[in-house]
């Protein structure tokens, strides 16, 4: 870690309040970071098992496509199939379980928690790091429908507003979701805890929506309100070209809230028995 | 020149205080964010981005609405296989 200097050249921890130093420690904490993910033999694990199943999820959706009239595009079928659902809920724990757990296991926690960082620009850090490589996953999936419309000269989606609106909810369903993962990775020092936890919250989040399906004979509110918080109805909408400012809101807040909690159980090391 | 002098004896952290703060600070961000989704449950906006709009309601459709003087209540069936059920149904939501 870098120690900023002040005028008269002598080290002190007293002068680096400036915004422009705040964004420098939040930088080089941030390219670590990312640096970290690409060192690591699991990110290349798990952009494999992620471009086999979203492969095979678009070529299922196309060959399902070839043999019968459907009232949907490629586009829509691909962002809204069981595959794409699986695969979607399992990268989390893959990518944050290691955020913390793994510092906390080693011991490099440290060194880091003792440098003049905030412990929120530690946190923010992890999460854009987390987001970054997230959206490295994604960007594969763009060449998908690239090659099916130089193929087959038909178009992949049925406007352009499609796929803003499916790539705008992957942001952030995945902003949510990479959020939750971080606060189960700070609970423990244990990276399979860290994993199992936030897999069972993100899958019953992700799924809540379902429940409707479920029990038939609820009111129209409640039905709403689960709407409300359905993740498959809302990549549903978003999908098919409509921008709603309900997803939005809820997914930004709950974003802050985890980690608004993430950052008080990190700094709980600090004064907690 | 300045004199450093030995620090006394570390002052203990006031584990309790500091709990309590913490609580307090989960419990008012919890209350914000309830808050704030509650307006964005209230108030919100829809655009349709898709190319023929099939999923926003035409303008002849907003006229005949406008016009309207009390609350109407209207009941559709459908029988699920209908092709035009699902689009009836995004529509309405």
């Amino acid at each position: 870690m870098e120690i900023c200097l002040s005028h008269s050249n002598t080290p002190s921890l007293a002068h680096c309040n400036t915004p422009a130093e705040f964004m420098r420690k939040f930088l080089t904490l941030f390219s670590r970071e990312v640096t970290s993910y690409f060192y690591s033999p699991i990110a290349y694990i798990v952009l494999l098992f992620f471009l086999i199943v979203s492969g095979v999820d678009f070529y299922f959706q196309i060959s399902f496509m070839n043999q019968r009239p459907v009232p949907y595009s490629v586009q829509e079928a691909f962002f809204n199939s069981v595959f794409f659902w699986f695969a979607f809920v399992l990268i989390f724990p893959l990518i944050t379980m290691r955020l913390f757990a793994e510092e906390f296991k080693l011991g490099t926690i440290e060194p880091l928690m003792t440098a003049p960082v905030r412990d929120w620009q530690v946190v923010l850090s992890k999460f854009f790091g987390a987001l970054v490589f997230y959206l490295v996953l994604w960007i594969p999936t763009i060449l998908y429908f690239v090659i099916f419309q130089y193929v087959t000269h038909q178009p992949a989606a049925a406007s352009a507003g499609a796929y803003w609106g499916s790539y705008l909810m992957l942001l952030l369903l995945g902003m949510f979701y990479l959020s939750v993962g971080c606060l189960a990775s700070v609970l423990t020092r244990n990276q399979i805890i860290a994993a199992v936890i936030s897999f069972c919250a993100i899958t019953l989040l992700f799924f809540l929506g379902l429940i409707s399906f479920v029990l038939l004979d609820i009111s129209s509110q409640t039905r709403q309100l689960l709407g409300y918080f359905s993740a498959i109805e809302h990549m549903g909408t978003f999908s098919r070209g409509e921008i709603d400012t309900r997803p939005i809101v809820l997914y930004l807040s709950m974003t802050i809230v985890m980690l608004g909690l993430t950052y008080e159980a990190f700094q709980s090391r600090k004064w907690r028995l | 020149m300045e004199t450093v002098t030995a620090p006394d004896k570390p002052r203990p952290i006031r584990r309790l205080q500091i709990g309590a703060n913490v609580v307090l600070q989960i419990v008012l961000l919890l209350f914000l964010a309830a808050m704030v989704n509650y307006l964005g449950f209230e108030h919100y906006r829809r655009w349709d981005f898709s190319r023929d709009k099939k999923y926003a309601l035409s303008d002849k459709t907003k006229r005949v609405l406008g016009t309207l003087k009390s609350k109407l209540r209207i009941t559709v069936f459908f029988a699920p296989e209908t092709p035009i059920t699902n689009d009836v149904q995004n529509l309405l939501t």
